[in-house]
């Protein structure tokens, strides 16, 4: 795997189409695996233990994004995979549950394109220290 | 009164035709799927799983430019999980238009 590798979990294949094109439109050289739930992202997870970071929907089918974080956090050998929420959820008890199971960060999406690459580079950058990334 | 457009696609895509592409074909492929699973739901009273099929629909609307319709169905999304149904008819005209508008 590359050495910035990212497993990218959301329902939506428009928003991880936006997620890549952040990431082609700055060269940003990682690997990124997608699943569109929880269950998918479980699967791949059981193949590769080694990505930098989870980035996680909460809405989505079958396995939310809340049950996978759940799952991960009590399994030791994916633990410390740092997860970096990506939500517009409004519902704050659901927030205030994966702070308290210890995500790394939380972002919303906003609908402006060029504040969602912003905040898209900017996560980038902090997670890979890549003073490149402006 | 709003009608859908390829503002933000074109915003997103910078001018990569290919692109702008990809993100029609998603909606046209997805959009009518999301509709029919929020239409069944919706119809057996299965409030808070429809709330979820607006919540993933409203991202199309709002990739479609519908400001307005983006607004309504936030509203909408929530106003399901109290089991209140009220916008159900202004929600199924946004998108009655954007099947229009998706052909």
């Amino acid at each position: 795997m590359n050495p910035f590798s990212i497993l990218l979990v959301d329902d939506d294949e428009i928003e991880r189409i936006k997620f890549k094109k952040v990431c082609n439109d700055i060269n940003f050289t990682c690997t990124i695996e997608e699943a569109n739930n929880g269950k998918k992202a479980m699967a791949i997870l059981k193949e590769h233990k080694n990505f930098s970071i989870i980035v996680l929907d909460l809405q989505m089918p079958e396995m939310n994004g809340l049950e996978l974080l759940e799952q991960l956090k009590k399994n030791e050998a994916l633990n410390g995979i740092p997860i970096i929420i990506m939500s517009n959820s409004e519902d704050t008890s659901e927030l205030r549950k994966c702070y308290q199971l210890g995500i790394a960060g939380y972002f919303t999406k906003p609908a402006k394109y060029s504040e969602y690459a912003k905040k898209v580079k900017s996560l980038l950058k902090y997670w890979t220290q890549n003073e490149f990334i402006n | 009164m709003e009608t859908p457009n390829l503002n933000y696609i074109k915003e997103i895509s910078g001018g990569d035709l290919d692109f702008e592409a990809s993100i029609l074909e998603v909606l046209k492929k997805e959009f009518p799927v999301d509709c029919l699973i929020f239409e069944e739901n919706f119809n057996k009273k299965s409030y808070e799983e429809a709330s979820n099929n607006v919540h993933k629909i409203k991202h199309k609307i709002s990739m479609l430019g519908l400001n307005e319709g983006l607004q309504l169905a936030s509203k909408f999304e929530n106003d399901l999980k109290k089991c209140e149904v009220k916008l159900y008819e202004k929600f199924v005209e946004i998108l009655k238009k954007i099947h229009v508008y998706l052909g």
